[in-house]
């Protein structure tokens, strides 16, 4: 006969295997938003302010004859120069708009891709519905990283590009419509699921029989309700961008110079980072903060808006 | 089971053509001109004419597509333009460094991962919990280049502790043992540990996260309990029941990582001097070495599609009711 007994084992703590959600996980979720939110913030505020931080330009070399650079801090410069004797807090300040370039532009195509892309599968069903899966599927079945560089080695200019070519970032440009062409697919998923889920409601039907029109219904009825979790992942969405636009510039093929993106500031701090630290350390920080940012705002939001989802992450299109 | 293996490698040959056409169409419709980058940029009209046709450039598209297959086909990636050595030979060469970093990484995060994601399921809600969350947002949110610099900053270099190399594959010795005619050198146990460590915190912390929520989820179902009921003790519940039915989810999730894995692996290769293939990939792009870029993106992503056929067919060993599908 089984014996009844309690867990003999003094080390695991048998409330764990019966947990309910706890007050203090709810308590944790609206901390991260906070928290989130404060640091994205900032580095909006950064961004938007990056012009009057400092009295330099980006690519102004600002160190005289006498000193050879990377120079260290001093009462002009707080976090002293780089190696070719440009001030780096005013680099570092301008770098957010670079991040959020990439991050806010990228995940822009994503999301009007994927909703578009959703609307059409979850609303039209049918062979339609059916190709736009297996459209996913493919996109979701390369490794984004690889077919970045792919790109990125296919277009060695994109000053060249038609339309790209005449923006005032030209490679920027080119990653941010990069990566809002990989990162439409996991969106596409949410939309669809969230349509078919309330195509058949009472309040479209209802919608339906008033006269409303497919446009309408979509536009005043689904939509709204895919607005959350698409607002979770665009958040979440940024962060990777972000992340993958530092990679390709620290691999030495983003960014051109002068341009003063975060990544090849850790690439060109690289050289002296025994030396003068601070020129590989202080981007790679704000680079860090910046993405930690993002994440918990969408895990913040992710907790508030809809609390089933709690602690789960979402296999994005990450790369480093 | 064997079906449904079988679909799977009749899968595999499509989406290695697709593959293999995107990466020579990219190449293909690049505005350079590959023979007069060959020939050197001032070389005479006739040289470059001859080392068009010596490179078989001056075919028209279709006929250059299909020698690109057909040598594909025997495994032929064509010649490096910089080294002149055949691509397949390069890549061999540098594929077992890349094999053994992303090996021990992989295995390294799995253990920190499942580890500390148990531990977090377990004491829910305790400060053991929020370490692991919050050391998991941060493994997220840190660049994996940025951390292997600044682990480099505090425990190799003259400045920090100085206890492992900088960078480096270690002293070159003779192979350590050949693997189907592939001469596989090891490199220094020292050197390994900085960019192991490098890649695998940054995948651990997703894995931390992944093995955490799943285990919660399974430990809410009934079975859990029935088996509590049974009188089965603490740690055979999580052993038995618990952990078998939190692994389907994790593996996904360490599946869909891979190519997460591979930018890492990437960015890792090229802090630390490591001579794998993304170290190769990156000097190709910058070199305009076409051929070996084409190839080694092509290898990277083959060894991508098949690492995700191995944990598309693992469900069937973790889960035998996937088996039967």
């Amino acid at each position: 006969m089984p014996r009844v007994r309690a867990s003999t084992s003094p080390s695991m703590p048998t409330a764990a295997l019966t947990a309910a959600p706890t007050g203090r996980a709810r308590a944790a979720g609206s901390v991260s938003l906070r928290v989130g939110a404060i640091l994205v913030a900032l580095i909006l505020g950064m961004a938007l302010v990056a012009d009057w931080v400092t009295p330099y330009r980006y690519d102004e070399i600002v160190t005289s004859r006498a000193e050879t650079p990377p120079t260290s801090p001093d009462r002009d410069h707080w976090l002293g120069t780089d190696a070719l004797g440009r001030d780096l807090l005013t680099r570092v300040v301008h770098g957010a708009r670079i991040s959020l370039e990439v991050g806010l532009g990228g995940e822009l195509i994503a999301v009007l891709l994927g909703m578009f892309m959703g609307c059409l599968a979850g609303w039209r069903g049918g062979w339609l519905d059916a190709a736009c899966m297996r459209l996913v599927d493919v996109v979701l079945a390369f490794p984004v990283p690889l077919v970045v560089l792919a790109v990125v080695a296919a277009v060695p200019d994109a000053g060249s590009l038609p339309l790209i070519g005449r923006l005032p970032h030209p490679e920027i440009a080119l990653i941010s419509l990069m990566l809002g062409l990989v990162g439409w697919a996991p969106i596409t998923r949410l939309v669809r699921a969230q349509i078919m889920a309330a195509r058949s409601t009472a309040y479209t039907e209802a919608a339906r029989a008033l006269g409303a029109g497919d446009l309408r219904v979509l536009w005043y009825h689904l939509l709204p309700n895919c607005l959350s979790p698409v607002l979770v992942a665009a958040t979440l969405g940024i962060a990777g961008n972000i992340l993958a636009e530092a990679w390709l510039s620290f691999l030495g093929l983003g960014a051109r110079p002068p341009l003063p993106s975060w990544g090849s500031m850790i690439l060109q701090g690289q050289g002296q980072l025994t030396l003068h630290p601070l020129v590989c350390v202080v981007p790679g920080l704000a680079l860090a903060l910046t993405v930690l940012g993002f994440n918990l705002l969408g895990d913040g939001l992710r907790d508030r808006l809809d609390p089933r989802l709690a602690g789960i992450t979402r296999p994005g299109p990450e790369v480093s | 089971m064997i079906t449904y293996t079988l679909r799977r490698l009749l899968l595999l040959g499509p989406v290695l053509l697709v593959v293999a056409t995107v990466a020579w169409l990219a190449i293909f419709i690049l505005p350079g001109d590959p023979a007069r980058l060959l020939a050197g940029q001032s070389a005479d009209p006739e040289v470059i004419a001859r080392v068009r046709a010596d490179w078989g450039l001056d075919a028209p598209p279709w006929v250059q597509y299909g020698q690109y297959l057909s040598r594909l086909a025997h495994l032929d990636l064509g010649r490096s333009y910089v080294d002149r050595r055949p691509v397949t030979t390069i890549l061999l060469e540098h594929l077992p460094a890349s094999l053994v970093l992303a090996i021990s990484a992989v295995t390294l995060a799995l253990l920190m991962g499942l580890v500390c994601g148990t531990l977090a399921a377990l004491h829910r809600g305790t400060w053991i919990d929020a370490t692991v969350l919050g050391g998991s947002l941060l493994g997220l949110s840190t660049p994996v280049f940025w951390l292997g610099l600044m682990l480099v900053l505090a425990l190799a270099s003259s400045r920090g502790l100085g206890w492992f190399p900088v960078s480096g594959y270690g002293p070159v010795r003779p192979p350590s043992f050949h693997l189907a005619g592939l001469p596989i050198r090891l490199p220094s146990p020292a050197n390994l540990i900085l960019p192991t460590l490098t890649l695998a915190l940054v995948s651990a912390g997703s894995l931390a996260r992944m093995t955490r929520s799943a285990i919660l989820d399974v430990l809410r179902q009934d079975y859990i309990r029935a088996a509590r009921g049974r009188g089965l003790s603490a740690w055979r519940v999580l052993g038995r029941h618990a952990l078998r039915n939190a692994l389907i989810p994790v593996v996904t999730f360490a599946g869909l990582d891979l190519a997460a894995l591979a930018g890492g692996a990437i960015a890792t290769e090229s802090v630390f001097a490591w001579p794998g293939l993304g170290k190769i990939v990156v000097r190709a792009i910058h070199a305009r070495d076409l051929p070996l870029v084409e190839g080694s993106i092509l290898a990277m992503t083959t060894g991508f599609v098949l690492v995700t056929l191995l944990v598309d067919l693992s469900y069937g060993w973790i889960d035998p009711r996937t088996r039967q599908r």
